[in-house]
Order: C-alpha cells, then sequence, then structure tokens
C-alpha cells in the first residue's frame, strides 16, 4: 500500500455533556471550547437532570458546576461515575478554594477550572483533562 | 465588616470582569447604605451566606452593562431571563470566590434572582455596604451584607 493510499485515521470523538444551573454558562462552555476531539451532545439544569441525561446519551466527559439546586455537583460527580466510571469530569465552579477542589477530586472528578474563565483557561483545561 | 474583608469582593468584582472580557473594571471604595433604592439596578443577583458568616451577596445592574457583557460573551438572547441569569452568576463567583479568603466555612446558596429596583429589599439590622463598579462607562453595584453568625 502506498503513502496516499492510506485512509486517514478517524479522531476519536469525546461526548461531553455541560452541567450548569446557569444558563449563561451552559451556552458559554458549548460556544467557547473547540477541542477538536469534544462534540457536545448535551446539557443539564442541575445535577439531578445530568444523571438522567447520563443514562440514555453515555457522555464521555462532563463539566460540572458545584452549586446547583436539585442535586449538587459533588453528589452528581459520585453518581455518574456509577454510570461510567470512565467518565472523565472538569468541575466548573467559583468555589475554588483548596478544601473545594480536594472534595471534587475525591469524589472522582479529574480536574477543576475555577471561575471565572475565560475561552483559552476552558480549551487549556480540558485539552489537560483528556490527557 | 473590616475593609480588608469588603476588598476580597472587590477584587472578585475585578477579576470577573477582566478574565471574563479581557477588560478591567474600575472599582471604588466600599460605602454604607441605607436605602438599596440608591444603588439597585433593573437586575440583581443575590447569594445566600451562611456556616460562619450570615448574610447576602449582591450583584445589582441595568440592562446596559449586562447587554455589553452578553455581547462579549457570545450570548446573542438579551431576554430579561438571560439578564437575570447573568447577575446570578455574576453574584456567586464573586460570592464563591471569597472563600479563598473566608474559608470553606462560607457557605453559599444558590443565586436568587430579582427584578426591579423597588424588588431590593436589604436586611435591617447589619450593615450593608455597596460597592461601585465601572465597566466601559456602565456602572454596577456590589452590595455586601454580611455579619458574623
Amino acid at each position: 500500500m502506498g503513502l496516499f493510499d492510506r485512509k486517514p485515521t478517524a479522531i476519536r470523538k469525546f461526548r461531553m455533556l455541560i452541567v450548569d444551573d446557569s444558563n449563561i454558562i451552559r451556552g458559554r462552555i458549548e460556544r467557547s471550547q473547540h477541542h477538536e476531539q469534544i462534540e457536545v451532545i448535551g446539557a443539564a439544569e442541575n445535577g439531578l437532570r445530568a444523571v438522567t441525561m447520563a443514562q440514555s446519551l453515555n457522555p464521555d466527559v462532563a463539566t460540572m458546576d458545584i452549586t446547583m439546586p436539585e442535586m449538587d455537583g459533588i453528589e452528581c460527580i459520585k453518581q455518574l461515575l456509577k454510570i461510567n466510571p470512565k467518565m472523565l469530569i472538569l468541575v466548573v465552579s467559583a468555589l475554588n478554594d483548596q478544601a473545594m477542589i480536594l472534595e471534587a477530586l475525591q469524589a472522582g472528578a479529574h480536574g477543576f477550572l475555577g471561575k471565572p474563565f475565560n475561552e483559552t483557561s476552558l480549551n487549556r483545561a480540558l485539552t489537560e483533562l483528556l490527557k | 465588616m473590616e475593609s480588608q474583608e469588603l476588598n476580597v469582593f472587590l477584587g472578585g468584582a475585578t477579576r470577573y470582569f477582566s478574565e471574563t472580557t479581557g477588560t478591567k473594571a474600575e472599582v471604588s471604595s466600599p460605602f454604607l447604605i441605607e436605602d438599596a433604592k440608591t444603588v439597585a439596578g433593573e437586575f440583581t443577583g443575590a447569594i445566600g451566606i451562611t456556616g460562619r458568616h450570615r448574610g447576602t451577596v449582591y450583584f445589582s445592574a441595568d440592562r446596559g452593562i449586562l447587554t455589553l457583557l452578553m455581547h462579549e460573551v457570545g450570548e446573542s438572547k438579551f431576554t430579561k431571563e438571560n439578564m437575570l441569569d447573568l447577575v446570578g452568576d455574576v453574584a456567586n463567583t464573586i460570592a464563591g470566590n471569597a472563600r479563598q479568603h473566608f474559608g470553606a466555612n462560607f457557605l453559599i446558596s444558590v443565586p436568587t434572582m430579582i427584578y426591579g429596583i423597588d424588588a431590593l429589599h436589604l436586611p435591617k439590622g447589619i450593615k450593608s455596604y455597596a460597592m461601585p463598579v465601572v465597566w466601559k462607562s456602565f456602572k454596577a453595584h456590589v452590595i455586601v451584607v454580611l455579619e458574623m453568625a
């Protein structure tokens, strides 16, 4: 087989769920993420809704707020990892103190992005998450 | 509240605009307020504080600054609901970031949104401080009403 006969290598797409009670933030994350391996498949306004959506959509990645009604982000991380233990979870929260970062990581999160964030910091955090 | 503690919230407001939009906001020194109407905007986000402290952190702004802020972050739906959502997010970010100073026992609620200048009522019996935030010639206020629990 010659060099030019090779089929292009398919890039693996990670299917991402956005979880945040703010409509503005859900929209910002969807618009701002430009990672070539990420495809946004849904957005949930609280942890409970995220769990329901994860059961049907089976995402590979999730961004996760902490302070939300119905079910907070820490409990949601635990529930999502029961559905898919390999799911990669990036917490995006204003509660960026050491105690909360530790609590999120202990719950099973793989990364933490403090708010306020911008397009650059979001994409950097997502790139780190997928490494 | 000590002025050093109020500066924590000023820092949070500055950081919000700088990080989110790339354009710095100017903040002014806190002052005591008696009447909420003197600093209230059309839209207010309120975060309840419990734990070692008790009170509320507000971010209050008018339609002009919120429209421009939404534009900066690529939001094209300038609806009342999105403006309320945005003031809630700014208040959440300012209050949430304050945990770095006050510690993990500074517990914050989900945002409550208030529409209308006349609808903002500050708690009685606790000193209320307002901090003006000017961004791209538009003014908003961070309002802090906190005491030790």
